[in-house]
């Protein structure tokens, strides 16, 4: 097995590594311990325009309970092997399962699978970080639960507690994936465990229920970091309404983003709109249905001119939000007065279920809207092929003019490095989040330096004028930590070294290390 | 059965098509071979796999349009042990698939882009 360990943990020799890799097999298994290159190399496979020789991982454990975290972190910490703990790993586009270290033992947490706890009177579930989508959704339904599920893009492989602790975004009233956490058990750099909100007191049946409880509210410090290793969480469950009227607002010109932003902001201050609009430009729709090359002859970026051409020909908006109103039948006819009154005159177009019916796309919006799975956003990766992907993503106030000034600096930038435009404005009550996808062909070269030297620009641009990112990919993140300034870095270093003073846990993550 | 015959020439036409030359020697004598592929690819797949092995032996699985039918099928058959992968997806099922595969804990066995699609080999 030796002959094969071509990757090793800083500071480790085959030997001393074999020796830590039989402890871990003494704990696990040895089917529960991957060293060997053949079986490990899916754990590096990565979309992001980075070398993935960079971020090699040294080996991967997939342990079965917290108890075997518990005697891993106490073995990692010992003997000073660093892990990259991972929920389900297909964290695509900002990384996949692959750590930000080379040399790096991934913590595949996939086998802790199970849903423990469910509420049906509080709404409530107790989840561990391998349980997916799927799972949780099956388990409702084989219990005939009258609950929905808020789900991200890839919904049935991916899971509540990866999608929470990089708060990730859904489409339902639930969509604020950290924010509908609740409680979490965390193991330590030295294998203790922890507990948050009040249910660290012996008896306490709060975990799922009290998000804050008595002194400093912790369980913020174990998102996108490195501080521990989160086991178990507690997640918020919406009720199945009684009445959901999903509508498509489809804008004609490139500039209506202004008002779509600024009409959704307000719907959403005034809780008219309870879910999660996203304004969304045309070519996101269009990459899902088209592959580049067979619809697009030019060179360069996708120009605003072909996507007008394309909007007219296939009677479509530049920019269009999906949105849905919720609750009983009463109030929903109420709120649609409220929506079909804010779009009266603005030049845009309500389209209702009774007119998409048919169509394909919205059929997956629509599925998205209430918690239902699919892969059909995976379609995304057909439009230029070659399996490159990284999500840019920013946050801001949510007015229009601030989404203006985004779409000019992201295009301007984009169009510098042949990337095409493509994303959308996830609109809130206060601030909305820029999400764009840089999507290219990874196998080739000279179009993965264009794509990394896109997103170097567009991190370095937006700093600039005060605008940063929610959330990056692990090619990119001492550069994002740096624009947020030292106090705050040496802060989150701080934390670092109280918690985990080998530094052993997730090196690199969000640019903390010691 | 396959004769040795057969085999090397389903393996030369292959490695014309494809440039893989190693991967698919480990193929051979294997019972239970899963091809999945788009259906622009299906016709290419399909033939090239089936003189290595007899149609007998190869399941194939198109994707069409649907992702997450292959998906799960080609779980199934990697949670079964000796038994091989084949694909030649669409970029979009091949993210998927690679995460099949280290789900299953498969051995990712040969991996290349070859023209429009990619082209991998797992065995479990």
């Amino acid at each position: 097995m030796s002959e094969t360990l071509a990757i090793l943990p800083p500071g480790h020799s085959v030997a001393s590594f074999m020796a830590v890799v039989r402890e871990f097999q003494a704990v696990i298994g040895v089917d529960n311990v991957v060293v060997d290159a053949d079986r490990l190399a899916p754990y590096g496979k990565i979309m992001i325009p980075d070398e993935a020789d960079l971020h090699a991982p040294a080996g991967a454990l997939t342990p079965g309970s917290t108890e075997d975290v518990q005697k891993i972190m106490a073995i990692c910490n010992r003997a000073k092997v660093p892990v990259w703990p991972i929920s389900t790993g297909k964290n695509f586009g900002y990384g996949t399962a692959a750590p930000v270290m080379r040399g790096t033992v991934v913590l595949d947490l996939r086998r802790m699978n199970r849903v423990l706890e469910f509420d049906p009177v509080l709404g409530t579930v107790i989840v561990e970080p391998g349980c997916t989508y799927r799972i949780l959704k099956d388990y409702l339904e084989a219990h005939n639960q009258p609950f929905w599920i808020d789900i991200p893009g890839p919904g049935p492989l991916v899971g509540p507690v990866g999608q929470a602790l990089e708060r990730g975004m859904g489409y339902s009233p639930y969509g604020d994936h950290f924010g509908n956490a609740c409680g979490f058990e965390v193991v330590l750099a030295d294998g203790q465990l922890l507990h948050t909100g009040n249910s660290s007191i012996p008896g306490s049946n709060t975990f799922a229920t009290t998000r804050y409880g008595y002194g400093p509210h912790l369980s913020g410090i174990f998102s996108q970091s490195n501080y521990g290793v989160v086991t178990k969480m507690g997640l918020w469950l919406m009720p199945k309404p009684e009445a959901y009227k999903p509508f498509l607002v489809v804008f004609p010109n490139h500039e209506d983003v202004v008002k779509a932003v600024d009409i959704f902001q307000q719907l959403k201050l005034h809780n008219i709109i309870k879910n999660t609009p996203i304004v969304g430009h045309l070519l996101y729709q269009i990459a899902q249905r088209e592959v580049r090359a067979k619809v697009f002859s030019g060179t360069g970026s996708v120009p605003d001119a072909w996507v007008s051409d394309y909007a007219a020909k296939n009677r479509m908006g530049v920019w269009a939000c999906p949105a849905a109103l919720y609750g009983t039948k009463e109030q929903v006819a109420a709120d649609w007065a409220r929506v079909k009154q804010a779009f009266r005159g603005t030049g845009a177009t309500i389209l209702t279920d009774l007119l998409l019916h048919a169509d394909k796309g919205w059929q997956h919006i629509k599925r998205q809207l209430a918690g239902e799975l699919d892969l059909d956003e995976f379609a995304l990766y057909n439009w230029r092929g070659g399996g490159g992907s990284a999500w840019f993503g920013v946050t801001a106030q949510a007015r229009g003019a601030e989404a203006s000034r985004i779409v000019t600096l992201a295009k301007g930038i984009m169009k510098e490095f042949d990337m095409d435009f493509m994303g959308g404005f996830v609109v809130q009550a206060r601030e909305m989040t820029a999400v764009f996808d840089l999507l290219y062909d990874r196998t080739d070269p000279a179009e993965m330096a264009k794509a990394y030297a896109c997103y170097a620009k567009l991190l370095a641009e937006f700093a600039k004028i005060g605008i940063g990112v929610y959330r990056t990919n692990i090619g990119f993140m001492d550069a994002a930590a740096e624009t947020q300034g030292l106090v705050r870095m040496e802060v989150n270093k701080r934390i670092k070294q109280a918690l985990d003073p080998n530094g052993i846990i997730a090196p690199g993550k969000s640019g903390i290390r010691l | 059965m396959t004769s040795r015959r057969n085999f090397l020439k389903g393996s030369a036409a292959l490695t014309a098509a494809t440039g893989i030359v190693g991967g698919w020697e480990m193929l051979r004598g294997r019972s239970h071979v899963l091809v999945i592929s788009s259906h622009h690819n299906a016709a290419t797949a399909r033939s090239l796999v089936a003189q290595m092995f007899g149609n007998h032996k190869i399941r194939h699985v198109p994707e069409h349009e649907d992702r997450e039918n292959p998906l799960r099928t080609a779980i199934d058959h990697l949670r079964q042990p000796g038994n091989t992968l084949v694909a030649m997806p669409s970029p979009a099922l091949h993210v998927l698939l690679g995460m099949a595969i280290r789900d299953t804990g498969a051995r990712l066995v040969e991996e290349r882009h070859h023209a429009t699609h990619p082209l991998f080999i797992a065995r479990s």
